[in-house]
């Protein structure tokens, strides 16, 4: 095997590990703050851990075999098509809106709305700086409107006081 | 006699102008949601959810209820004019449909697919107006064993009839199952919530909603600078659409054996249109006389897909009202606003709330009109080119996610709730795991939760045996093993047939 398929084998791997790492430390932390519980509150689960992690080494060892169905090759196998799986977009989208919602109390929602749409757009490609804050504008304002008025939605109002 | 003025007083509720507004609104969401692949029923219904808190129960399932079905129609229209299904369950109409487009018969290829959906769709809810007072009868008899089994069931078949990995499908699934156990149990304890009070009543189903179905689908956008992107262009013809609504009397036969088989496929917890779609197309290509036609642009092909998944509707919407189970994923979010509007589905549920119910029912039923015009509308304004920039559509879903999460409760911990949803359900679908699953998992996962620690307290240390001593019971649980081993059986032998196959190429 040559260093490049070595590494290309190695990426695949670890990108199959990812969310099995996901779920385990996702059970650590169950188990972590479950051990004062009953009986009865801990029955169930304890089995449904028992299943998952079951499940995750079944699905392991069918990887490691090499025994994958062509649909599901297919899915994990895109990263020509899909791009690779740490690419920064589409980690970019969930970075925004975190760091905005984390500034609704400072700058207010509305404002944080309309910077959410706009930072989306430069996310993908700025092409034009004051259409694109147009478009955030116009889309904003109507969303904002229906949730604050019509569904009486509670927002913070930061400093500029518009929420 | 009481049936039939619920049943009467429903009809006329559903035909309040309040609520054939949200009929309208609702149509015309799906099916511009359905064109737009990526835009899946339940991803659509999700995103839409957050709209519907101020409302009363019936409007805001109605309004929900007509984009679950609309989104159908409108994902096929892309499904035989682009080859680009606008959700999964109008994956198999492509085979058919698109060849009747390249052979220049696209307009009449619409007008099947919306007049068999439309067909199938009303069998379906007729036969759901007509079964669903006895069906929650026999489901009143159903004691916590059998509704704890119904449950793990919806979990289960999702992973014996779905298209991926086994493995990985329960393992999603059971992960959703452990999740929703989050927070006080019926005991009173606080189960793994590190004392946040955000978590005391569980895992917020609409955050998990957005960000499973939602976010994650707008990560994977993030690589495409079209949605759909194609430069296809035919011929724009009403009178073509509307010759396909009177489907030739030698597709009769096709189109009632892929309605009936929607109906049942429909009725089982999990399984959904996809499933309908393509097992129906299967079993009318080994069934037809024409068999040769399939693939190569064949008009049956088109009427049993598209009848298939639109009378499974009818049945998924029965099973998720009776029985308190979501049928498909989608209906999961539609049980999750019934939830939210203090109504809690099930066999009770039913009896106490007959009008509501035949309200949803007849709201389903006269949608039908509005999803014609909206899918004919659609459909002869679709006949040119559509692209639809990422650039544009992704920042616009982002704000309606961000806003629907947060407004749910006010609270920025359901955004942070949401975006770490998208996060692992996008690494999910990356790596071939289920987010549906998941979800499944966390909607069923307080039923089946609550009626296990109440088989403690009724059946004490031998609450086990509760699962074979009780008729109804056992028979749920024979089912449910015989679903495991009939699929299991099915991939063993798919595989055994993929390795001969390789064999023989090598030999070859």
């Amino acid at each position: 095997m040559s260093n490049g398929q070595q590494t290309q084998s190695r990426r695949q791997l670890l990108r199959e590990l990812t969310v099995p790492c996901v779920m385990v430390t996702a059970v650590v932390l169950f188990v972590w703050d479950s051990m004062h519980l009953s009986y009865e509150a801990l029955v169930f689960p304890v089995v449904l851990i028992v299943i998952v992690l079951t499940a995750l080494g079944w699905a392991l060892v069918v990887y490691l075999r090499g025994d994958v169905p062509p649909a599901e090759a297919l899915k994990g196998g895109d990263d020509e098509e899909g791009g690779p799986i740490v690419a920064a977009t589409p980690w970019l989208l969930i970075a925004l809106p975190a760091a905005l919602v984390a500034s609704f109390n400072i700058l207010g929602v509305l404002p944080a709305l309309v910077l959410l749409v706009f930072g989306g757009q430069a996310i993908f490609s700025l092409r034009s700086p004051l259409l694109s804050l147009l478009i955030a504008i116009a889309v904003v304002a109507p969303t904002y409107a229906v949730f604050k008025y019509v569904l009486y939605a509670r927002f913070p109002a930061g400093i500029l006081g518009i929420g | 006699m009481d049936t039939l003025i619920h049943m009467q007083q429903g009809f006329i509720n559903a035909a309040q102008w309040q609520a054939l507004l949200m009929m309208i609104l609702g149509t015309l969401i799906g099916t511009f949601a359905g064109i737009i692949p990526g835009l899946s029923s339940g991803m659509s219904v999700a995103l839409f959810l957050p709209l519907t808190f101020t409302m009363t129960p019936l409007h805001g399932i109605i309004f929900l209820i007509s984009i679950y079905v609309s989104v159908g129609y409108g994902g096929a229209l892309t499904a035989i004019l682009l080859n680009t299904p606008g959700s999964p369950q109008n994956a198999v109409t492509t085979l058919d449909g698109f060849e009747l487009t390249k052979q220049g018969r696209a307009a009449e290829a619409l007008g099947y697919s919306i007049s068999s959906s439309v067909y199938g769709g009303l069998v379906s809810y007729v036969a759901m107006l007509l079964s669903i007072g006895f069906v929650a009868t026999v489901a009143l008899k159903f004691g916590p064993p059998e509704m704890f089994l119904v449950a793990i069931a919806g979990v289960t078949v999702l992973g014996a009839v779905g298209t991926a990995s086994v493995a990985k499908t329960v393992a999603s699934g059971v992960f959703g199952l452990l999740i929703g156990t989050i927070g006080i149990v019926p005991t009173g304890e606080w189960r793994a919530t590190y004392g946040e009070p955000y978590l005391a009543e569980g895992l917020p189903i609409i955050p998990v909603l957005i960000g499973m179905f939602v976010f994650s689908e707008l990560m994977l956008m993030a690589f495409r600078e079209y949605v759909i992107d194609s430069t296809i262009t035919v011929k724009r013809s009403l009178r073509d659409i509307f010759r396909g609504f009177s489907l030739p009397a030698w597709t009769l036969p096709a189109f009632l054996r892929s309605t009936g088989l929607g109906v049942i496929v429909g009725l089982l917890p999990a399984a959904g249109g996809t499933a309908a779609s393509f097992a129906s197309y299967s079993l009318a290509r080994k069934m037809s006389k024409r068999s040769e036609e399939y693939g190569k642009g064949s008009v049956e092909g088109v009427i049993a897909s598209e009848s298939a998944n639109n009378a499974c509707s009818g049945g998924d919407i029965m099973t998720t009202l009776v029985l308190g189970v979501p049928g498909s994923a989608t209906t999961g979010i539609l049980l999750g606003a019934l939830t939210m509007h203090g109504l809690q589905a099930g066999p009770n549920f039913v009896a106490q709330q007959q009008t509501l119910v035949y309200g949803i029912i007849a709201a389903a039923i006269i949608s039908q009109v509005f999803m014609v015009a909206a899918a004919v509308f659609a459909a002869y304004s679709l006949s040119g080119t559509l692209s639809v920039p990422t650039r544009i559509l992704v920042p616009i879903l982002v704000l309606f996610s961000v806003i629907g999460a947060y407004a749910s409760r006010n609270a920025a911990f359901d955004v942070y709730l949401m975006l770490v949803c998208g996060a692992v359900g996008y690494l999910m679908k990356r790596t071939g795991y289920s987010p549906a699953a998941v979800v499944m998992g966390v909607i069923l996962s307080p039923i089946a939760d609550n009626e296990l620690i109440r088989m403690f307290q009724l059946y004490g240390s031998d609450w086990y045996l509760a699962f074979v001593t009780r008729p109804i019971a056992a028979c749920i649980l024979a089912l449910l093993v015989a679903t495991l081993v009939w699929s299991a059986i099915g991939r063993f032998s798919a595989r055994k047939q993929r390795v001969w196959h390789t064999q023989g190429g090598i030999a070859e």
